[in-house]
C-alpha cells in the first residue's frame, strides 16, 4: 500500500468513525451532561495532540501558527471545562461519540506520523478542517440542545465562535497550501 | 442686573475663547470587549491621551497587536490589557492568535 493510499484509507476510517457519532443506532438515546463533559474534554484533548504533533513536524510559518493557536485555545477550553466539572462535581462518562473521536483520532495521528513536509502540511490541514465542521455540526445539533446544566450550556455557546473561527482559519490556510 | 452680569461673562467667554465647561478636557479611559471572536466595537475614535482598556471575555487567549508598536501578550479569558495613546493617527490592530480579528483606534 503505497502512502497515498494508506492516507486515503486513514481518513476514511477517520471519516467513518465520525460519523458513527451521527448514527442513531451508535448513539445513546440522550446525551446526559457528564457524557457531554466527556465529549467536550476528549474533543479539545484530539486537537491539543494533533496541533503538537504539527508543531514538532511542519516547516511551515502559517500551519505552525495554526497549531500553536490550537494548542494554546484548546487547552484554555479544557481548563475552564475542567474547572466547571469540578464545580458542578460531574464526573465525564464515556459514550459512543467520544469513543468515536477517539478512534477517528488515533487513525489520523497515525496517518500524520507518516507524513512530512508538505504532505503533512496538506494532510494536518484537511483534517483540521474535516474535524472541526464536524465538532461545530455537533455542538449545534447535539450538544447545546441536549445539555441541561446552564453553566454547561452557557460554556459550549461561548465555545462555539472559537470553532467556528478554527474552521474559518483552517479553511483560509487550506486556500493557500493549494495555490 | 443679575442678567446682566450673566451676559457680560458669557461675551467675556466667548471673546477669549474660554468654554466654562471643558467637557473633553480630561483623559477618559475607553472600553474595548473581546467576545465572540470580535473586538467590540472594531472601530474606535479617541482623543490624544486617552486610554484604551481591552477586556477578553472569550474562552481562549486573545492578544492585541499592532506589529512594532504594541502588543499585549496573550490576554486570558477575564483579563485586561490597557493601553495609553498619546500620539495621533490610525492604528490597526489585531489578534495574532486569531488573524480574522482586525480592528482600528483613530487617535485625533
Amino acid at each position: 500500500m503505497n502512502t497515498k493510499t494508506l492516507f486515503v484509507s486513514a481518513i476514511a476510517l477517520t471519516l467513518s468513525s465520525l460519523s458513527i457519532a451521527e448514527t442513531p443506532a451508535a448513539k445513546p438515546a440522550g446525551l446526559t451532561d457528564p457524557q457531554i463533559a466527556h465529549i467536550v474534554v476528549t474533543a479539545n484533548k484530539i486537537d491539543i495532540e494533533a496541533g503538537n504533533l504539527a508543531k514538532s513536524k511542519t516547516k511551515n510559518k502559517a500551519v505552525l501558527s495554526f497549531a500553536k493557536t490550537m494548542v494554546t485555545d484548546h487547552t484554555s477550553v479544557n481548563g475552564q471545562a475542567t474547572a466547571l466539572v469540578t464545580k458542578l462535581k460531574v464526573t465525564p462518562e464515556t459514550n459512543a461519540t467520544s469513543e468515536a473521536l477517539t478512534k477517528g483520532a488515533a487513525a489520523n495521528i497515525a496517518t500524520l506520523g507518516t507524513l512530512k513536509d508538505k504532505a503533512f502540511d496538506k494532510a494536518y490541514t484537511d483534517h483540521e478542517v474535516t474535524y472541526h465542521e464536524q465538532v461545530l455540526s455537533t455542538i449545534d445539533t447535539e450538544l447545546i440542545p441536549k445539555a441541561t446544566n446552564p453553566e454547561l450550556k452557557a460554556l459550549l455557546e461561548k465555545t462555539r465562535p472559537a470553532i467556528a473561527a478554527h474552521l474559518e482559519h483552517a479553511k483560509e490556510m487550506q486556500k493557500t497550501l493549494t495555490k | 442686573m443679575i442678567f446682566k452680569r450673566i451676559h457680560i461673562l458669557f461675551l467675556v467667554f466667548v471673546m477669549f475663547g474660554i468654554r466654562p465647561i471643558e467637557a473633553n478636557s480630561k483623559p477618559t479611559t475607553h472600553s474595548i470587549s473581546i467576545k465572540d471572536i470580535k473586538f467590540t466595537p472594531d472601530d474606535l475614535e479617541i482623543d490624544a491621551g486617552d486610554t484604551v482598556a481591552w477586556t477578553n471575555e472569550d474562552i481562549v487567549p486573545h492578544t492585541v497587536t499592532n506589529k512594532g508598536i504594541f502588543d499585549s501578550k496573550p490576554i486570558q479569558t477575564n483579563a485586561q490589557y490597557k493601553r495609553l495613546f498619546n500620539k495621533k493617527g490610525d492604528f490597526t490592530y489585531t489578534c495574532t492568535l486569531h488573524p480574522m480579528m482586525i480592528a482600528k483606534i483613530k487617535v485625533k
